[in-house]
């Protein structure tokens, strides 16, 4: 397991490798000085030079790469801005919580609304309460995420007041945003849920614990919903890293100060080294979650985990199995 | 020899799948059996006789819609099943009466610990504790021949025939009054399935377990069973001790059966398969349901349907044939 573990880890450095590089060349692909940006368009071509030369930007784009790098191993320096001349490294330090919290609490709340409203769509098949939720599922999946959030606002913030229209600065102001992205979340969670249940309810070991004559609650959760476990897990995990990327347009909506609304002012900018740590950031969390994703199979399918075992304990444990035979 | 209480009797049970795509799928027509304390009975046909309809019909686990009994009664113990309630079929369930899949590859549940599985229908229905439940499970284990050492082992690591050795364990853990076995060993190979029939013959005489064996395999019949019923399109055609059966088969579908066994007339060397399908359940032929493959029918065979007769005594053909030679 252990082995494991660190082989995944280790396979993470190529993906960030390859991040790095394309994210270096699409930004000397991309049309537009950053040098014109960040000191207006009076500036004198001097002054442009000098600001370039101070920055590195005159360089060959190799060597840019690997002083980059450089700095970013051995150092944890991502650079300076170049719209506010401030470490980016502290930047995102500051912001990656919030988008952490969103991702994960948005997720949370999918999970709690989604698997529930699945089960019971499942074990109610063909009857209004699965149609009901079935509508409600695609409603959800088809409904832009701006447009919702916009609706939740309307109702809540200015018409019942009940809750603040925007910020982020403490729980009562997390409220809206997550469930904004967390509602939605629930329609595909609560899809996913109810194939996974409804595949799992037609296996014949659902037939042998009813012919034990256990009771059709416990056979759902005890047999059914753990075998179902694998799909909800992926689609849980598409959530969260969904919601570090994809978090956007809400972060706009609501302006909250995470890396969404860090990315967006990057572009708009041209502050590449801005962009380039934000998009680092980001692949290497996703990487993470999906490594915790494979990771949590383990803990519901023991199938999975004789996969992860070491080759050595592997050979053990067949042994003994042939010996019992 | 003396004859013991029925257990459970069937009279009269139809059951039929209705499906607005495919018609109604008459799986069983008015099938009667009975089957008493301890003893053997084989329910013998082709896939798709109804063998596993009445089985599950028999457990209350035949899955409705589609499926529907449509007429009879199922008396186990001079109780109606179909008329008892769900909460009273859990109870008899696994523990008065039990039931070994035919598939044991996907039978048990694949993330959970075979002991465990066990011990889920010990604690259901015994008044143990989980712990005494667990113990219990591992007796079981050893009872079937596997070592209490596997108990905490996943249905993966098991080899087929282990696998069913657990169903069968599971099934036998509450000595159940009747164990319905569906064709215990069809999806093993022939080694192993010598063993488990053994194991099986062993467990039944030292429980006493009345037992219903669904198979098509007329060898596992005069290996385990008493009695035999031989099904086709959902009805008995020829029922009686396996020994009446055996030696004197009347109906012509009987006989065609055996003379699809390889090996058992020593003067032929190539099998005589019975030609022809089974018809479709959907769709069958309104008076002898054999009509159609039989070799030796005549004009009444396509205008009247047959009823069973008792050519012997405990001995019922449903052909017109049986009728003919006993006046």
């Amino acid at each position: 397991m252990l082995r494991y573990i660190i082989k995944r880890l280790l396979w993470m450095i190529p993906v960030l490798l390859g991040v790095s590089i394309l994210v270096f060349a699409i930004q000397a692909l991309a049309p537009g000085d950053p040098a014109d940006l960040a000191l207006g368009d009076y500036a004198s071509d001097e002054a442009k030079q000098a600001w370039r030369e101070e920055r590195g930007l005159n360089k060959n784009i190799v060597v840019q790469y690997g002083e980059y790098m450089y700095n970013l191993i051995f150092k944890g320096d991502f650079g300076r801005s170049y719209q506010t001349g401030k470490p980016i490294t502290r930047e995102l330090i500051k912001r990656f919580p919030v988008t952490l919290l969103t991702a994960f609490g948005a997720a949370t709340i999918a999970a709690l609304i989604g698997v529930p409203l699945g089960i019971i769509a499942a074990t109610h098949r063909n009857t209004w309460v699965d149609s009901a939720s079935r509508i409600l599922g695609m409603l959800g999946i088809s409904m832009p995420n701006f447009w919702f959030a916009l609706l939740l606002i309307m109702l809540f913030a200015l018409k019942l007041k009940w809750l603040p229209v925007s910020g982020f600065y403490s729980p009562i102001y997390w409220i809206l945003p997550l469930m904004a992205q967390g509602i939605l979340g629930a329609a595909s969670q609560l899809r996913y849920t109810r194939s996974a249940v409804l595949d799992s309810l037609q296996q014949d070991f659902v037939r042998t614990a009813r012919a034990k004559g256990q009771s059709e609650n416990k056979i759902i959760l005890h047999h059914v919903l753990r075998n179902a476990m694998i799909p909800i897990l992926t689609n849980t995990g598409h959530h969260i890293a969904g919601g570090m990327a994809g978090t956007v347009v809400m972060e706009q909506i609501f302006s909250i100060a995470g890396l969404g609304t860090l990315m967006i002012s990057a572009v708009n900018n041209r502050d590449f080294p801005m962009l380039r740590g934000c998009v680092l950031l980001v692949a290497f969390a996703m990487s993470m979650v999906n490594l915790l994703v494979d990771l949590s199979y383990t803990a519901v399918d023991p199938r999975v985990k004789s996969r992860f075992e070491s080759p050595k304990r592997k050979k053990a444990s067949e042994e003994k199995g042939a010996a019992a035979a | 020899m003396e004859e013991k209480e029925v257990l459970l009797s069937v009279e009269d049970l139809s059951v039929y799948y209705i499906t607005h795509d495919l018609g109604t799928c008459k799986a069983v027509n008015n099938i009667s059996f009975q089957i008493r304390e301890g003893e053997t009975l084989g329910l013998v046909g082709e896939t798709g006789a109804g063998k596993t309809t009445i089985a599950l019909s028999i457990m209350g686990l035949l899955q409705s819609p589609p499926g529907k009994v449509m007429n009879g009664s199922i008396k186990y113990k001079g109780t109606d099943l179909l008329k008892e309630k769900p909460k009273y079929m859990r109870k008899i369930r696994g523990k008065e009466i039990s039931m070994v899949f035919q598939d044991p590859m996907t039978a048990l549940n694949p993330i959970d610990r075979i002991g465990n599985q066990i011990a889920e229908v010990i604690y259901l229905h015994q008044g143990l504790s989980k712990a005494e439940s667990m113990e219990k499970a591992a007796q079981m284990l050893e009872m079937v021949g596997i070592s209490r050492d596997r108990f905490a082992e996943y249905p993966h690591q098991l080899s087929g025939g282990m696998k069913q050795r657990v169903i069968i364990a599971m099934a036998l853990a509450c000595s159940p009054k009747l164990l319905l076995a569906d064709e215990p060993t069809t999806a093993l190979d022939v080694t192993i399935q010598a063993q488990v029939l053994d194991l099986m013959n062993d467990l039944k005489k030292t429980l006493g377990t009345a037992v219903l064996m669904i198979t098509h395999d007329l060898g596992i019949v005069a290996e385990m069973c008493d009695k035999v019923a031989v099904v086709y399109a959902g009805e008995v055609l020829e029922s009686g001790t396996v020994k009446q059966v055996f030696k004197n088969p009347i109906h012509p579908y009987t006989i065609g059966l055996f003379g699809s066994l390889p090996g058992y007339r020593p003067d032929s060397k190539r099998l005589q398969p019975i030609t022809g399908m089974m018809p479709d359940p959907a769709d069958l032929p309104p008076y002898c349901k054999f009509e159609p493959r039989c070799q030796c029918k005549c004009d009444r065979c396509g205008a009247e349907t047959p009823r069973l007769i008792e050519v012997e005594e405990g001995h019922f053909v449903r052909c017109f044939r049986a009728e003919k030679e006993n006046g």
